[in-house]
């Protein structure tokens, strides 16, 4: 397989991926800020925190408003972190893989791609961005089912699915990280820690598997370990970095990022979250962050640009 | 309007279906017979599966307009263009003979050039063609064939003779339209080619492969053959992936080849770098390789001139084989003919006046008003003087080029296109003036496409059948009456 080909359905997968994700994380949010008691500081502005944006935000905008935040994160052009700027990407490199990907793949890409470009700049309500994502997310889920139903599993769908794995381990350290900066918020917060990790495990569509492996109330610790350490729940970082290292074998010269994955394992077993503070864990997600950006560092050393002497 | 083929009267051009109004051809006589008995509704419902199936099939091409690039749909229409195969078997010796002659004329100029010491073709014609590239001067490639892929433009004049009005051997295109043009009547048409005999054109890809396969210099295992594109922005990717997918070759940029110390291509893969032995590239010689052509070039691979010299890569068409792509060349293919085969031309040429020669340029001044006037080295129609369809304005601008650049300049008689029935806008049937470009392949053997892409001008009397500027596509058969 030519690298550049790798390379190109890995970032498809990637920018796919996270288009659904600040699709689902905004809808959340938004259900989150209407559940919290009046007065708490839970600003729209904390998910350009989560999502490690500060410094792009700065550049485009002066406010904190729902209107520019939103913005940013959905239909900003200038953004290339945005969900429109996501879907630019994701549509450019699923026309130039076309040949080798399930023919329906490109049209759905395409078409939410158009979807974007036309709906975007009309999207100020809360009802009207609710449909719009919903209908997103709707159709990132369909290109994954017809990726996973139809595709065979050769080095496309090992590179598809590495992509998306990182991208969505990413995306759940983030989640958490999310619900310590809101649970750390001060003494306004007492009592809500229930709802927020609720609304946050909806996120990632985990409500239920969670509630089905751990049959207690909903508590912080629980949920922190289910999401990092759970070896079942497709979107839990373990589950996801195992899995990483499970395509990688099928590659060739896969050594380096066998051992970059290894490493991310190494750093979530070393941690529990009963007997470590909010703080603790905000400096792991950094940690296993910059892990997971090792792993990348790693894929594309080694099956990318390989090997010019 | 109603679709009524009783009605249809193709006036006075040649009609490629008709011999006269309501007297199909012999070879279109069965398609004809079929074509009557459909209603309107069966023929507009037919055409609207044809072009489900374009949008399903994803068959595009692409316009630059405006600094953008737009993804259009393929204009076709769903009337074949029959040809007899009596007269295409000729046809094909026709082209096979031409294309042979070229490739030993490029040969010549590259190696002893006797044809330019026997005073054959005028040196100054080829010294002032930016085309003719010093770098490649003493090579001889595979078997001695420069253009292995050649997509000559074919034309029917008013008494019915085919033409070659000209030759494209840089990176011809339209193939793959043609190979899908077939796959969009054999959905909308199951019938006739059950019952009729249509010679098959899908064995197109398989046949490049071969020839592609047959300029590997390595013999010793299964060659590793690209498609080197210049990339998704470019008019013409559709095919280049296209033809990869159909070949199971590989679809790569020049970012993606790569030549090494010892003059060898490799490409960049995923398990590190594997030798390349042939390159189908679809990019122009200026861009293939910034050491040697354009140094701005970041199309092409450093380096991969040196590697074709040292005989370690085949490159088709090979590198310089634009020399011949010229339409003042053009003008003395049938004197090449008669020289290095010893043969006569079998397809004639267009006449064609040259504007380098003082007598010639006189007459294409005085006769502006009736001539179409092509610049040397252009293509898909561009730059082009319609003499009898120009504003006084366009040709007194052409009256200066000319007079400016007589060397860059040819100018032939406007023919008298044929025409061919084609549903029109309204929903009735009209005839609509058609070309024809068939593709020939020459490596260790040679070989003619069944027919080629018939390209039609949609509007009313235009003579112009480029997609980029309102022209259409039809289906071509070849039928064999005498099998039917």
């Amino acid at each position: 397989m030519l690298s550049k080909v790798a390379n190109r359905v890995y970032w498809l997968a990637r920018y796919m991926e996270r288009a659904e994700d600040i699709a689902k994380l905004v809808n959340v949010y938004t259900n989150l800020m209407l559940d919290m008691p009046k007065g708490t500081d839970i600003v729209w502005y904390n998910l350009i925190t989560i999502m490690g944006a500060e410094e792009a935000y700065h550049e485009l905008y002066q406010d904190r408003s729902e209107n520019s935040v939103m913005s940013f994160l959905i239909s900003d052009g200038k953004n290339p972190c945005s969900l429109f700027g996501s879907l630019c990407f994701a549509r450019e490199n699923a026309r130039t893989t076309r040949d080798i990907l399930p023919t329906e793949a490109w049209e759905v890409v395409n078409e939410l791609y158009l979807l974007v470009k036309k709906e975007k700049d009309n999207l100020d309500t809360r009802s009207k961005r609710y449909n719009f994502l919903t209908n997103i997310i709707k159709g990132c889920q369909r290109l994954e089912g017809m990726l996973v139903s139809g595709l065979s599993r050769n080095h496309t769908y090992n590179f598809l699915q590495i992509g998306r794995l990182l991208e969505r381990a990413d995306t759940t350290t983030r989640i958490l990280d999310a619900g310590s900066m809101i649970l750390s918020a001060g003494q306004k917060m007492k009592g809500t820690e229930g709802i927020v990790w609720m609304n946050l495990l909806k996120t990632m569509n985990a409500y239920q598997m969670y509630r089905q492996s751990v049959r207690r109330r909903v508590a912080s610790s629980d949920v922190i370990d289910f999401l990092l350490k759970d070896t079942q729940f497709p979107r839990a970082v373990e589950y996801c970095v195992d899995s990483v290292g499970y395509l990688a074998s099928k590659l060739p010269n896969n050594e380096p990022v066998q051992v970059k994955a290894k490493g991310v394992k190494v750093l979530l077993n070393s941690f529990s979250a009963k007997n470590n503070s909010m703080k603790d864990m905000h400096d792991l997600m950094d940690q296993v962050q910059l892990a997971l950006y090792d792993v990348d560092a790693a894929v594309n050393d080694t099956w990318f640009n390989a090997a010019i002497s | 309007m109603p679709i009524n083929w009783n009605e249809y009267d193709p006036g006075r051009f040649y009609d490629e279906l008709f011999e006269k109004k309501g007297v199909p051809r012999e070879a279109s006589r069965d398609v004809f017979n079929h074509l009557k008995n459909l209603s309107s509704s069966d023929v507009y419902d037919k055409k609207a599966r044809a072009e489900a199936a374009i949008v399903e099939l994803g068959i595009t091409f692409t316009v630059y307009s405006d600094g953008a690039n737009i993804d259009r749909a393929w204009p076709f229409d769903i009337i074949p263009r029959v040809i007899c195969g009596r007269e295409w078997a000729k046809a094909e010796e026709g082209l096979k003979q031409r294309l042979k002659a070229l490739n030993m004329f490029i040969n010549d100029l590259y190696n002893a050039q006797e044809i330019l010491k026997a005073g054959i073709v005028p040196e100054d014609v080829i010294t002032t063609s930016r085309n003719f590239r010093r770098e490649c001067i003493g090579i001889t490639p595979a078997h001695g064939a420069w253009a292995n892929i050649c997509g000559s433009d074919i034309v029917r004049d008013g008494d019915g003779t085919l033409y070659v009005l000209e030759d494209n051997l840089r990176v011809p295109s339209g193939v793959s339209y043609m190979l899908e043009n077939r796959k969009i009547t054999k959905r909308v048409f199951p019938e006739l080619f059950k019952d009729i005999n249509i010679i098959p054109v899908d064995d197109y890809p398989a046949k490049l492969f071969d020839m592609l396969t047959s300029l590997s210099p390595v013999t010793d295992r299964e060659p590793e053959i690209v498609v080197l594109t210049p990339g998704v922005f470019n008019s013409a990717y559709f095919e280049h992936a296209f033809l990869a997918q159909q070949m199971g070759a590989e679809l790569v940029e020049g970012a993606d080849l790569f030549v090494d110390t010892d003059d060898k291509v490799y490409m960049k893969t995923i398990s590190g770098l594997t030798q390349v032995d042939v390159i189908y590239r679809r990019i122009d010689d200026d861009f293939i390789d910034p050491e040697v052509f354009r140094k701005d070039s970041i199309l092409g691979v450093p380096g991969l001139m040196r590697a074709w010299k040292k005989g370690n890569v085949g490159i088709a068409n090979a590198p310089g084989t634009g020399v011949a792509d010229d339409k003042v060349v053009y003008a003395y293919v049938p004197k090449m003919i008669e020289f290095y085969l010893g043969e006569k031309p079998l397809i004639p040429n267009v006449e064609t006046y040259l504007c380098r020669e003082a007598d010639q340029m006189d007459y294409v001044l005085r006769n502006l008003e009736k001539l179409v006037v092509k610049p040397a080295n252009e293509s898909g129609g561009y730059g082009m003087l319609v003499g009898p369809h120009a504003e006084q304005e366009q040709i007194d601008q052409f009256r200066t080029l000319i007079q400016e650049n007589p060397r860059n300049y040819i100018a032939q008689p406007t023919l008298s296109l044929s025409v061919t029935p084609t549903i029109t806008d309204d929903g009735g049937l009209a005839g609509r003036h058609v070309d024809l470009r068939p593709f020939i392949l020459q490596g260790e053997s040679s070989y003619v496409t069944a027919g080629g892409l018939t390209r039609v001008a949609l509007k009313p009397g235009s003579l112009v059948v480029n997609s980029s500027q309102g022209g259409g596509s039809k289906d071509t058969w070849i039928i064999d009456p005498e099998e039917v």
